[in-house]
Protein backbone atom coordinates (compact mmCIF):
# COMPACT_ATOMS: atom_id res chain seq x y z
CA UNK A 1 0.00 0.00 0.00
CA UNK A 2 0.78 3.30 -0.93
CA UNK A 3 -0.32 6.98 -0.32
CA UNK A 4 -1.72 8.26 -3.83
CA UNK A 5 -3.80 11.22 -5.45
CA UNK A 6 -6.23 10.22 -7.56
CA UNK A 7 -4.15 11.22 -10.62
CA UNK A 8 -1.69 9.13 -9.01
CA UNK A 9 -3.84 6.00 -8.66
CA UNK A 10 -5.07 6.27 -12.10
CA UNK A 11 -1.75 6.88 -13.64
CA UNK A 12 -0.89 3.62 -11.67
CA UNK A 13 -3.76 1.80 -13.10
CA UNK A 14 -2.54 2.83 -16.78
CA UNK A 15 1.12 1.47 -15.65
CA UNK A 16 -0.25 -1.60 -14.56
CA UNK A 17 -2.45 -2.68 -17.41
CA UNK A 18 -0.04 -1.38 -19.88
CA UNK A 19 2.78 -3.62 -18.20
CA UNK A 20 0.42 -6.93 -18.06
CA UNK A 21 -1.65 -6.40 -21.32
CA UNK A 22 0.64 -5.70 -24.68
CA UNK A 23 -2.56 -5.00 -26.59
CA UNK A 24 -3.18 -1.44 -23.96
CA UNK A 25 -2.77 1.31 -26.06
CA UNK A 26 -3.10 4.94 -24.19
CA UNK A 27 -3.63 8.33 -26.60
CA UNK A 28 -5.30 11.33 -26.82
CA UNK A 29 -4.57 15.34 -26.64
CA UNK A 30 -1.31 15.81 -25.39
CA UNK A 31 -1.38 12.37 -22.76
CA UNK A 32 2.16 11.60 -24.27
CA UNK A 33 5.35 13.44 -24.51
CA UNK A 34 3.44 16.29 -22.41
CA UNK A 35 1.70 13.67 -20.00
CA UNK A 36 -1.94 15.01 -20.12
CA UNK A 37 -3.02 18.22 -18.72
CA UNK A 38 -3.72 16.79 -15.28
CA UNK A 39 -0.24 14.45 -15.27
CA UNK A 40 -2.28 11.60 -15.59
CA UNK A 41 -0.40 10.13 -17.75
CA UNK A 42 2.96 11.93 -16.99
CA UNK A 43 5.90 9.26 -17.61
CA UNK A 44 4.22 6.31 -19.55
CA UNK A 45 5.08 7.43 -22.82
CA UNK A 46 9.26 7.67 -21.75
CA UNK A 47 8.44 4.21 -20.26
CA UNK A 48 6.27 2.12 -22.94
CA UNK A 49 7.50 3.97 -25.82
CA UNK A 50 5.42 6.11 -28.53
CA UNK A 51 3.55 3.44 -30.15
CA UNK A 52 1.81 2.54 -26.83
CA UNK A 53 1.50 6.30 -25.16
CA UNK A 54 0.86 8.64 -28.07
CA UNK A 55 -0.49 12.05 -28.95
CA UNK A 56 -3.59 12.48 -30.94
CA UNK A 57 -4.37 15.44 -32.68
CA UNK A 58 -7.40 17.67 -31.42
CA UNK A 59 -10.26 15.98 -33.16
CA UNK A 60 -12.08 14.18 -30.55
CA UNK A 61 -14.41 12.34 -33.62
CA UNK A 62 -10.61 10.95 -34.76
CA UNK A 63 -9.56 10.01 -31.16
CA UNK A 64 -12.47 7.83 -30.79
CA UNK A 65 -13.36 6.58 -33.97
CA UNK A 66 -9.83 5.27 -34.11
CA UNK A 67 -10.16 3.54 -30.49
CA UNK A 68 -12.93 2.16 -31.46
CA UNK A 69 -11.61 0.63 -35.02
CA UNK A 70 -8.37 0.05 -32.63
CA UNK A 71 -10.84 -2.01 -30.13
CA UNK A 72 -12.86 -4.08 -32.67
CA UNK A 73 -9.51 -5.21 -34.37
CA UNK A 74 -8.56 -6.46 -30.62
CA UNK A 75 -6.74 -3.92 -28.68
CA UNK A 76 -7.78 -2.52 -25.62
CA UNK A 77 -7.53 1.49 -26.37
CA UNK A 78 -7.65 3.71 -23.70
CA UNK A 79 -8.28 7.60 -25.01
CA UNK A 80 -8.63 10.89 -22.65
CA UNK A 81 -10.90 13.26 -23.85
CA UNK A 82 -8.86 16.30 -22.45
CA UNK A 83 -11.89 17.62 -21.01
CA UNK A 84 -15.08 15.82 -20.41
CA UNK A 85 -16.65 18.97 -22.43
CA UNK A 86 -15.11 18.18 -25.35
CA UNK A 87 -17.03 15.09 -26.21
CA UNK A 88 -19.40 16.33 -27.98
CA UNK A 89 -17.67 16.06 -31.67
CA UNK A 90 -16.90 12.16 -30.48
CA UNK A 91 -20.89 11.72 -29.74
CA UNK A 92 -21.62 9.81 -32.90
CA UNK A 93 -18.71 7.80 -32.33
CA UNK A 94 -19.41 6.65 -28.77
CA UNK A 95 -23.29 6.47 -29.58
CA UNK A 96 -23.36 5.37 -33.11
CA UNK A 97 -20.27 2.79 -33.14
CA UNK A 98 -18.87 2.01 -29.55
CA UNK A 99 -22.21 1.88 -27.91
CA UNK A 100 -23.86 -0.44 -31.08
CA UNK A 101 -20.99 -3.03 -31.87
CA UNK A 102 -21.68 -5.54 -30.66
CA UNK A 103 -25.82 -5.45 -31.15
CA UNK A 104 -25.46 -4.64 -34.36
CA UNK A 105 -23.19 -7.44 -35.14
CA UNK A 106 -25.12 -9.86 -33.26
CA UNK A 107 -21.91 -10.14 -31.08
CA UNK A 108 -19.27 -10.86 -34.17
CA UNK A 109 -17.49 -7.32 -33.19
CA UNK A 110 -17.51 -5.59 -30.36
CA UNK A 111 -15.71 -2.12 -29.04
CA UNK A 112 -14.13 -2.38 -25.74
CA UNK A 113 -13.04 1.12 -25.45
CA UNK A 114 -12.47 3.12 -22.50
CA UNK A 115 -12.98 7.06 -22.78
CA UNK A 116 -11.77 9.30 -19.69
CA UNK A 117 -13.05 12.55 -19.09
CA UNK A 118 -11.84 14.95 -17.09
CA UNK A 119 -15.60 16.10 -15.56
CA UNK A 120 -17.20 18.60 -13.49
CA UNK A 121 -17.10 22.42 -11.96
CA UNK A 122 -14.95 23.79 -9.14
CA UNK A 123 -11.85 24.45 -10.62
CA UNK A 124 -12.67 27.82 -11.98
CA UNK A 125 -12.89 26.26 -15.36
CA UNK A 126 -15.63 27.94 -16.84
CA UNK A 127 -18.09 26.72 -19.34
CA UNK A 128 -15.95 24.64 -21.46
CA UNK A 129 -13.83 23.44 -18.69
CA UNK A 130 -16.82 22.41 -15.90
CA UNK A 131 -19.44 20.18 -17.37
CA UNK A 132 -21.03 17.54 -15.77
CA UNK A 133 -22.40 15.06 -18.88
CA UNK A 134 -22.78 11.58 -17.34
CA UNK A 135 -26.31 11.71 -17.17
CA UNK A 136 -26.34 11.47 -21.43
CA UNK A 137 -24.01 8.27 -21.26
CA UNK A 138 -26.04 6.79 -18.62
CA UNK A 139 -29.08 6.89 -21.28
CA UNK A 140 -27.61 5.10 -23.61
CA UNK A 141 -27.84 1.16 -23.88
CA UNK A 142 -24.37 -0.05 -24.44
CA UNK A 143 -22.23 2.20 -22.80
CA UNK A 144 -21.33 1.71 -19.03
CA UNK A 145 -20.80 4.78 -17.18
CA UNK A 146 -18.68 5.32 -14.39
CA UNK A 147 -17.60 7.88 -12.25
CA UNK A 148 -15.03 6.62 -8.55
CA UNK A 149 -14.68 9.71 -5.78
CA UNK A 150 -11.36 8.42 -3.91
CA UNK A 151 -8.01 7.26 -5.16
CA UNK A 152 -8.64 3.71 -4.06
CA UNK A 153 -11.56 3.21 -5.92
CA UNK A 154 -10.45 5.10 -9.04
CA UNK A 155 -7.21 2.94 -10.01
CA UNK A 156 -9.27 -0.30 -9.37
CA UNK A 157 -12.76 1.05 -11.43
CA UNK A 158 -9.56 2.00 -14.39
CA UNK A 159 -8.62 -1.34 -14.27
CA UNK A 160 -11.87 -3.21 -14.20
CA UNK A 161 -12.81 -1.09 -17.23
CA UNK A 162 -9.72 -1.62 -18.87
CA UNK A 163 -10.80 -5.25 -18.84
CA UNK A 164 -14.41 -5.08 -19.20
CA UNK A 165 -16.06 -6.01 -22.49
CA UNK A 166 -17.82 -3.38 -23.28
CA UNK A 167 -17.24 0.73 -23.95
CA UNK A 168 -16.76 2.09 -20.75
CA UNK A 169 -16.88 6.29 -19.93
CA UNK A 170 -14.81 6.91 -17.37
CA UNK A 171 -15.44 10.22 -15.93
CA UNK A 172 -12.90 11.63 -13.06
CA UNK A 173 -14.26 14.68 -11.36
CA UNK A 174 -11.12 17.02 -11.54
CA UNK A 175 -11.94 18.93 -8.03
CA UNK A 176 -11.51 15.80 -6.13
CA UNK A 177 -8.44 14.86 -8.37
CA UNK A 178 -5.82 16.12 -5.30
CA UNK A 179 -8.20 16.28 -2.54
CA UNK A 180 -11.74 15.26 -0.52
CA UNK A 181 -13.46 18.58 -1.27
CA UNK A 182 -16.91 19.53 1.12
CA UNK A 183 -18.00 22.39 -0.85
CA UNK A 184 -16.47 24.82 0.83
CA UNK A 185 -14.24 26.75 -1.81
CA UNK A 186 -13.04 29.07 1.18
CA UNK A 187 -11.19 26.54 2.92
CA UNK A 188 -7.85 24.91 2.69
CA UNK A 189 -7.55 22.35 0.35
CA UNK A 190 -7.34 18.90 1.91
CA UNK A 191 -5.09 16.64 0.82
CA UNK A 192 -5.30 12.94 -0.05
CA UNK A 193 -2.83 12.14 1.85
CA UNK A 194 -5.26 12.94 5.03
CA UNK A 195 -7.81 10.48 3.77
CA UNK A 196 -8.00 6.68 4.19
CA UNK A 197 -9.29 5.74 0.82
CA UNK A 198 -5.91 7.59 -0.27
CA UNK A 199 -4.03 4.13 0.61
CA UNK A 200 -3.97 2.27 -3.24
CA UNK A 201 -2.22 -1.14 -3.85
CA UNK A 202 1.04 -0.78 -6.04
CA UNK A 203 -0.13 -3.56 -7.97
CA UNK A 204 -3.28 -5.13 -9.54
CA UNK A 205 -6.74 -4.44 -8.13
CA UNK A 206 -10.20 -4.12 -9.37
CA UNK A 207 -13.14 -2.74 -8.17
CA UNK A 208 -16.44 -4.02 -9.35
CA UNK A 209 -17.97 -1.63 -11.90
CA UNK A 210 -21.72 -2.36 -10.94
CA UNK A 211 -20.82 -1.71 -6.77
CA UNK A 212 -21.79 1.42 -4.66
CA UNK A 213 -21.19 1.71 -0.85
CA UNK A 214 -22.54 2.50 1.78
CA UNK A 215 -20.61 5.53 4.08
CA UNK A 216 -22.69 5.78 6.37
CA UNK A 217 -25.98 3.77 7.25
CA UNK A 218 -29.00 4.82 8.86
CA UNK A 219 -32.79 4.45 8.62
CA UNK A 220 -35.10 7.40 7.69
CA UNK A 221 -33.31 8.65 4.12
CA UNK A 222 -30.88 7.80 1.43
CA UNK A 223 -28.49 10.13 0.17
CA UNK A 224 -27.25 8.94 -3.33
CA UNK A 225 -24.77 10.42 -4.95
CA UNK A 226 -21.45 10.14 -6.71
CA UNK A 227 -18.00 11.96 -7.56
CA UNK A 228 -17.39 15.05 -5.58
CA UNK A 229 -20.57 15.07 -4.21
CA UNK A 230 -19.83 12.31 -2.15
CA UNK A 231 -17.94 14.90 0.16
CA UNK A 232 -20.15 18.09 -0.46
CA UNK A 233 -23.18 15.65 1.08
CA UNK A 234 -21.17 13.85 3.79
CA UNK A 235 -20.11 17.78 4.56
CA UNK A 236 -23.66 19.14 4.62
CA UNK A 237 -25.21 15.76 6.95
CA UNK A 238 -22.20 16.98 9.50
CA UNK A 239 -24.39 19.97 9.41
CA UNK A 240 -27.31 19.07 9.61
CA UNK A 241 -26.32 15.85 11.76
CA UNK A 242 -27.99 18.32 15.18
CA UNK A 243 -31.66 18.99 13.16
CA UNK A 244 -31.83 15.38 11.48
CA UNK A 245 -30.76 12.15 12.83
CA UNK A 246 -29.91 8.90 10.63
CA UNK A 247 -28.84 10.72 6.83
CA UNK A 248 -27.66 7.68 4.88
CA UNK A 249 -25.63 8.92 2.46
CA UNK A 250 -23.99 6.22 0.27
CA UNK A 251 -21.29 6.21 -2.01
CA UNK A 252 -22.18 4.52 -5.61
CA UNK A 253 -18.45 4.67 -7.15
CA UNK A 254 -20.56 3.83 -10.98
CA UNK A 255 -23.12 5.95 -12.05
CA UNK A 256 -25.79 4.31 -14.30
CA UNK A 257 -29.24 3.21 -14.65
CA UNK A 258 -30.04 3.47 -11.06
CA UNK A 259 -31.92 0.11 -11.02
CA UNK A 260 -29.60 -1.88 -12.49
CA UNK A 261 -25.79 -0.17 -11.38
CA UNK A 262 -26.73 1.04 -8.02
CA UNK A 263 -27.66 -2.14 -6.25
CA UNK A 264 -28.18 -1.30 -2.83
CA UNK B 1 -38.75 -2.11 -59.65
CA UNK B 2 -41.48 -4.84 -58.67
CA UNK B 3 -38.97 -7.85 -59.98
CA UNK B 4 -36.43 -6.86 -57.62
CA UNK B 5 -39.14 -6.96 -54.89
CA UNK B 6 -39.73 -10.31 -55.71
CA UNK B 7 -36.27 -11.16 -55.88
CA UNK B 8 -35.60 -9.26 -52.20
CA UNK B 9 -38.66 -11.28 -50.63
CA UNK B 10 -37.73 -14.34 -51.77
CA UNK B 11 -34.51 -14.31 -48.64
CA UNK B 12 -37.38 -13.69 -46.40
CA UNK B 13 -40.01 -10.96 -45.04
CA UNK B 14 -41.68 -10.18 -41.99
CA UNK B 15 -44.93 -11.85 -44.07
CA UNK B 16 -42.91 -15.09 -43.51
CA UNK B 17 -43.64 -15.16 -40.04
CA UNK B 18 -40.02 -15.44 -39.59
CA UNK B 19 -39.80 -12.79 -36.74
CA UNK B 20 -36.35 -13.15 -34.20
CA UNK B 21 -37.30 -14.01 -30.65
CA UNK B 22 -38.20 -11.31 -28.26
CA UNK B 23 -34.93 -11.99 -26.58
CA UNK B 24 -32.82 -11.23 -29.36
CA UNK B 25 -33.91 -7.44 -28.75
CA UNK B 26 -31.69 -7.40 -25.22
CA UNK B 27 -28.55 -9.90 -26.45
CA UNK B 28 -25.67 -8.78 -27.52
CA UNK B 29 -26.03 -5.33 -26.25
CA UNK B 30 -23.69 -5.88 -23.25
CA UNK B 31 -21.21 -8.66 -22.64
CA UNK B 32 -23.49 -9.81 -19.97
CA UNK B 33 -26.91 -8.72 -19.50
CA UNK B 34 -27.70 -6.26 -16.93
CA UNK B 35 -30.11 -6.79 -14.46
CA UNK B 36 -31.94 -3.71 -15.60
CA UNK B 37 -32.38 -5.46 -19.19
CA UNK B 38 -33.15 -8.57 -17.91
CA UNK B 39 -35.99 -7.09 -15.85
CA UNK B 40 -37.47 -5.09 -19.04
CA UNK B 41 -37.02 -8.64 -21.08
CA UNK B 42 -39.08 -9.91 -18.58
CA UNK B 43 -41.36 -6.89 -18.79
CA UNK B 44 -41.95 -7.26 -22.86
CA UNK B 45 -42.44 -11.22 -21.92
CA UNK B 46 -45.27 -10.53 -19.98
CA UNK B 47 -47.02 -7.86 -22.19
CA UNK B 48 -46.87 -10.70 -25.50
CA UNK B 49 -48.16 -13.27 -23.52
CA UNK B 50 -51.09 -10.96 -22.86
Amino acid sequence: MTTMTMIQALRSAMDVMLERDPNVVVFGEDVGYFGGVFRCTEGLQAKYGKHRVFDAPIAEGGIVGTAVGMAAYGLKPVVEIQFADYFYPASDQIVSEAARMRYRSAGDFTAPVVIRMPCGGGIYGGQTHSQSPEALFTHVCGLRTVMPSNPHDAKGLLIAAMECGDPVIFLEPKRIYNGPFDGHHDRPVVPWSAHPKSEVPEGHYTVPLESAAVVRPGDDLTVLTYGTMVYVARGRRARDRHRRRDHRPALPVAAGPADAWWPR
Amino acid sequence: MAAALKEASKHGSLQDGLIPPLATMFEDVYEHMPPHLHEQMRQAGEQKAG
